[in-house]
C-alpha cells in the first residue's frame, strides 16, 4: 500500500514535471532543419526559421554559449511557445528571442508554484468552511477584473485579447478555466500547509511568482484569497477596514480615468499599468485583500510559529537568492529559466560584475530591496539569538557569512549603517540607565557623527540646502524661458529660485512649486533650519537629492490628490500625468514615504506613522520588536522597497512581530 | 527572407526587387504557366493563388507564408485539456474521499 502510494506520487511529479518543462524540449522542429550555433553569421539562418526549433533544439548547439542573452518574446502564439521567434545582433551580445504565450504561461507558471507550495511540510488541516466554494470563483473574477482594469497593457503584445464572454472565445474561456483549476488545487495543498506559511514565508524572496506575461503575481492571488477568507471568517481590522473605505472612496470620486500605459518594467505584477476605473476598483481591492490576508495568516499562524525555524528560513532563502544569482548570471541558459520559473519581475544579471561599478542584483529586480532583505537576515538571526536565547548553530554561521557576501554585493551602505546604528542604539539602551543620560550621549554620537563626516566629505551646507531644488527644477521645462548670465548660467544653475518664482509657473509641478516657495518666501528663524534646507541637506550624504529632486519636479498632485493619493500602486498617474524632461525609463520616487504619499496621499501617510508610533510606543518594552521595526522603517526612507510585493509582506510581517514575540515569550514563560 | 522564398517559392533565375515593384502602382505580375501554383495565407487566414515566382516571391517578403498557422486554435485546445483536468481532478479526489471514509 504505502509503495504504490510512493510510486503514484513519483507518477504525478513526474507528469507534472514532464508537463512545465514540455514545451521547451518536446515542441521543436521535425528534423528537416539543423540548428546551428547562435553566432553573427547564423542570425540570417534563425530569422528566416523564426518558429522553427525549440529552445531544447537549439541548447544542443548553444548549451554553453555566452554569447547569447535570451528574452521571452511576449507576442507568441500558442504554437510558438518555447520556440525560437527571432534573433536580433547587439553590440553586447545575440539576443534570442524564446516564444512565450499568454495562456500557456498561467497554467505552466502556477503549475511550478504549486508544486513549489508542496515542499512546504504538512501540519493539522485548516478548515476553510464556507470559503471553500467562494475562492475559486473568487480567483477568477479577480483575474477577469484585473485583465479588463489592464486591458491597454494586454492588447500591446496579445492579438489574440478578447475579453467578451461568449462560448466560442476560448481565449478569456482558458484563461477562466486555468485560474479556477489552479485555484482548486491551490485550496487542496494549502489546507494541509496552511499553519506552516510564516515559518516558510522567507522563500517568497526566492520565488517571486511574478507571471511572464501578466501584470499579476502569483502570491498577490493567494493572499487576496486569504484576504477573502478573512472576510467571510470576519477576522478584518475593522478600523483599518474603515480607514481604507473612506480614503478609498474619495480616491473613486475624484477619479479621472485615461488612455495612458504605464510600463512597470521591474514593478510587474504590483503596480497598475492602467488609468481605468475597473484597475483602479481592482488595485484598491487587491491591496486591501492583501493586507488582509498577510495579517489573518499572521494571525492564524501564531500558536504554530517556530522561530528557530524562521530565521533558518530566512538565512536559507538569502542564501538561496545569493547563489541562484551566481548560477544565472553564469548561464544564460538558467538565466533565462530562473527568470519563468521563479517568476522574476525581470531578467537576473548576466555578468558577476557589479553595474557601472556600483551594485549586483543578482535575481533580484532592485539591489537596493534585495540588500536591506540580506541585512534584516542578518539582523533578524542576531537579535532572536540574543533575546530568545537561540544558539546560532554552524550551519547559521556558515549561512550568515554567505548573506554578508550577498549583502556586500548589493552595495546597500544604508542597509549596514542602520544595522550599525542599531547596535549602538542597544547597547546605549542595555549600559546606560538613566534616560537624561541616554540622550545625552545619543546627542553627543549623533553631533560627532555629522562632524565627521563634515570634516571627511568637505560637506557643504549652503550647496547641499538647495541641491534638491535645484534637481527638481533641472528637470522641468521652464529653462528655456530663462535667460542667462555673463558665463551662460542660468537662474536654475545659480539655484536662484526667486527669480524662477517669478516666471509662469505652470511648467513647475504643484509639489516643486509649494517647497521652492516654503524655501525662498518662509522667513528664517534664527538657528533653526529652514525644513527644506533641512530635508535637502540630509538627502545629499545618503545619495538621494537627485531622485527625491526628481520626485517633486514630477508630483503635481491637486489639493485632494495630495491629501488621498492617487490610489493604491497607482504610480502611473504620478509619472505619465505632468510633462517633464524625464518622462521614460522607470525613475522611482526612491523613498517608500514619498511611494506612500503618492498612493495613499498626507493623510493616509500620517494615519500609517502614527500607527507605527503608537505600536512602538505601547510595545517600548518589547526590544526586539522596536529594533527590528526601527531599522526596516529607517531603510523604507530611502529605498523603494514598498514597491515590491515580497518587501511589502515583509513589513507586514515586522509591523506585526510584536504578536510573534507574546507568543515566544508565552511558550518561555510557559 | 531570401532562404524563405526560396523554400516556400523554388529557385528561380528572376531577380527579385521590391522596390521597383513597390514603386510601381502599374505593375502587374505575368502568369508562368511552367509555374505551379501555390496557396499563401495572411496572419488573418486570408488566402490567395500566385501563379509566377515574382508574384509568390513579392507576397512571402510582405509577410504572406504557404502554412496556415493561424487557423490552429491553441486556446481552445487547452480550454478542452483544462476542463478535463478539472473534472479529472474532482473525480480522483472524490474517489479518493470515499476511499478514506469507507477506510
Amino acid at each position: 500500500m504505502l509503495e504504490s502510494k510512493k510510486q503514484i506520487i513519483f507518477l504525478t511529479y513526474g507528469l507534472l514535471i514532464l508537463m512545465i518543462v514540455g514545451p521547451w524540449i518536446f515542441n521543436g522542429n521535425s528534423g528537416e532543419k539543423i540548428p546551428l550555433i547562435i553566432e553573427e553569421s547564423s542570425i540570417g539562418y534563425y530569422q528566416t526559421n523564426t518558429c522553427e526549433f525549440s529552445m531544447g533544439d537549439i541548447l544542443k548547439e548553444n548549451l554553453f554559449n555566452r554569447e547569447v542573452e535570451y528574452l521571452p518574446d511576449l507576442n507568441s502564439k500558442m504554437k510558438c511557445h518555447g520556440r525560437i521567434n527571432g534573433v536580433d545582433s547587439s553590440p553586447e551580445e545575440i539576443k534570442v528571442y524564446i516564444g512565450t504565450n499568454l495562456n500557456i504561461d498561467l497554467i505552466i507558471q502556477s503549475m511550478t508554484w504549486l508544486i513549489f507550495l508542496t515542499l512546504i511540510p504538512k501540519t493539522k488541516k485548516k478548515n476553510f468552511g464556507m470559503s471553500r466554494k467562494i475562492i475559486p470563483v473568487g480567483a477568477v473574477i479577480l483575474f477577469y477584473v484585473h485583465m479588463n482594469g489592464e486591458r491597454f497593457y494586454y492588447e500591446v503584445f496579445s492579438r489574440e485579447f478578447d475579453l467578451a464572454l461568449s462560448i466560442n472565445n476560448f481565449f478569456i474561456l482558458s484563461i477562466m478555466a486555468s485560474t479556477f483549476f489552479i485555484s482548486i488545487i491551490f485550496q487542496d495543498l494549502i489546507q494541509d500547509r496552511f499553519y506552516n506559511l510564516i515559518n516558510y514565508f522567507p522563500y517568497i524572496f526566492l520565488i517571486i511568482g511574478a507571471y511572464n506575461s501578466y501584470n499579476l503575481n502569483f502570491f498577490l492571488l493567494i493572499l487576496s484569497i486569504f484576504g477573502i477568507v478573512a472576510i467571510i471568517e470576519r477576522k478584518v481590522n475593522i478600523k483599518f477596514t474603515s480607514i481604507y473605505v473612506c480614503l478609498s472612496s474619495i480616491v473613486l470620486i475624484t477619479f479621472e480615468g485615461s488612455n495612458k500605459l504605464f510600463d512597470v518594467d521591474k514593478l510587474k505584477g504590483f503596480s497598475n499599468s492602467s488609468e481605468t476605473i475597473s484597475s483602479i476598483v481592482f488595485w484598491i481591492v487587491a491591496f486591501y485583500l492583501i493586507t488582509s490576508g498577510i495579517v489573518f495568516v499572521i494571525n492564524e499562524n501564531l500558536p504554530h510559529i517556530d522561530l528557530k525555524l524562521i530565521r533558518y528560513n530566512f538565512l536559507m532563502a538569502g542564501c538561496a537568492v545569493f547563489i541562484m544569482g551566481i548560477i544565472s548570471s553564469i548561464s544564460p541558459f538558467i538565466n533565462f529559466m530562473s527568470y519563468y520559473y521563479f517568476g522574476l519581475n525581470k531578467l537576473g544579471m548576466n555578468t558577476l560584475q557589479s553595474v557601472k561599478g556600483n551594485t549586483w542584483r543578482g535575481i533580484g529586480a532592485s539591489a537596493e530591496a534585495l540588500g536591506e532583505f540580506y541585512a534584516f537576515c542578518i539582523i533578524f538571526t542576531i537579535i532572536t539569538s540574543y533575546f530568545y536565547k537561540h544558539k546560532i548553530t554552524r550551519t547559521e554561521l556558515l549561512l550568515i557569512c554567505l548573506n554578508i557576501a550577498a549583502l556586500y554585493r548589493t552595495n546597500n551602505a544604508a542597509a549596514v549603517i542602520s544595522g550599525l546604528a542599531l547596535g549602538v542604539l542597544y547597547l546605549l539602551d542595555f549600559k546606560v540607565q538613566k534616560l537624561k543620560n541616554k540622550l545625552l550621549i545619543l546627542f553627543l554620537l549623533v553631533l560627532t557623527t555629522v562632524l565627521s563626516f563634515v570634516q571627511i566629505t568637505d560637506f557643504n551646507y549652503e550647496y547641499a540646502s538647495r541641491s534638491l531644488l535645484y534637481e527638481g527644477m533641472a528637470i522641468t521645462k521652464i529653462d528655456t524661458e530663462l535667460g542667462s548670465n555673463e558665463i551662460g548660467k542660468n537662474a536654475i544653475d545659480n539655484s536662484n529660485f526667486g527669480e524662477i518664482l517669478l516666471l509662469d509657473t505652470s511648467k513647475i509641478s504643484s509639489s516643486l512649486l509649494f517647497v521652492t516657495k516654503f524655501y525662498t518666501e518662509t522667513s528664517d528663524i534664527k538657528y533653526i533650519p529652514n525644513p527644506v534646507a533641512l530635508v535637502s541637506a540630509i538627502s545629499v550624504p545618503i545619495n538621494r537629492s537627485q531622485k527625491w529632486g526628481v520626485f517633486f519636479g514630477k508630483y503635481n498632485p491637486t489639493v485632494s490628490e495630495f491629501l488621498f493619493g492617487y490610489g493604491p500602486q497607482q504610480i502611473n498617474r504620478y509619472y505619465l500625468n505632468f510633462n517633464t524632461k524625464i518622462n521614460t525609463g522607470l525613475v522611482l520616487p526612491h523613498s517608500s514615504v514619498l511611494s506612500y504619499l503618492v498612493f495613499f496621499g498626507i493623510t493616509g501617510v500620517l494615519v500609517f506613522l502614527f500607527y507605527i508610533l503608537y505600536l512602538l510606543y505601547r510595545h517600548r518594552e518589547n526590544r526586539v520588536y522596536c529594533l527590528l521595526s526601527i531599522f526596516f522603517l529607517l531603510n523604507l526612507v530611502k529605498s523603494d522597497s514598498v514597491l515590491y510585493l515580497q518587501s511589502f509582506t515583509l513589513m507586514v510581517f515586522v509591523v506585526n512581530f510584536y504578536k510573534i514575540n507574546k507568543v515566544v515569550k508565552g511558550d518561555k514563560d510557559e | 527572407m531570401d532562404e524563405l522564398i526560396k523554400t516556400i517559392c523554388g529557385n528561380s533565375n528572376e531577380v527579385f526587387d521590391p522596390v521597383k515593384i513597390g514603386n510601381n502602382p502599374n505593375f502587374v505580375f505575368i502568369n508562368d504557366p511552367n509555374f505551379e501554383t501555390i496557396i499563401l495565407y495572411d496572419a488573418d487566414a486570408n488566402i490567395i493563388n500566385v501563379n509566377s515566382w515574382l508574384e509568390c516571391a513579392n507576397y512571402v517578403n510582405g509577410g504572406w507564408s504557404n502554412e496556415l498557422i493561424d487557423l490552429f486554435n491553441g486556446e481552445k485546445y487547452l480550454f478542452i485539456m483544462t476542463i478535463l483536468g478539472i473534472v479529472s481532478y474532482s473525480v480522483i479526489k472524490y474517489i479518493k474521499k470515499r476511499k478514506n471514509k469507507s477506510a
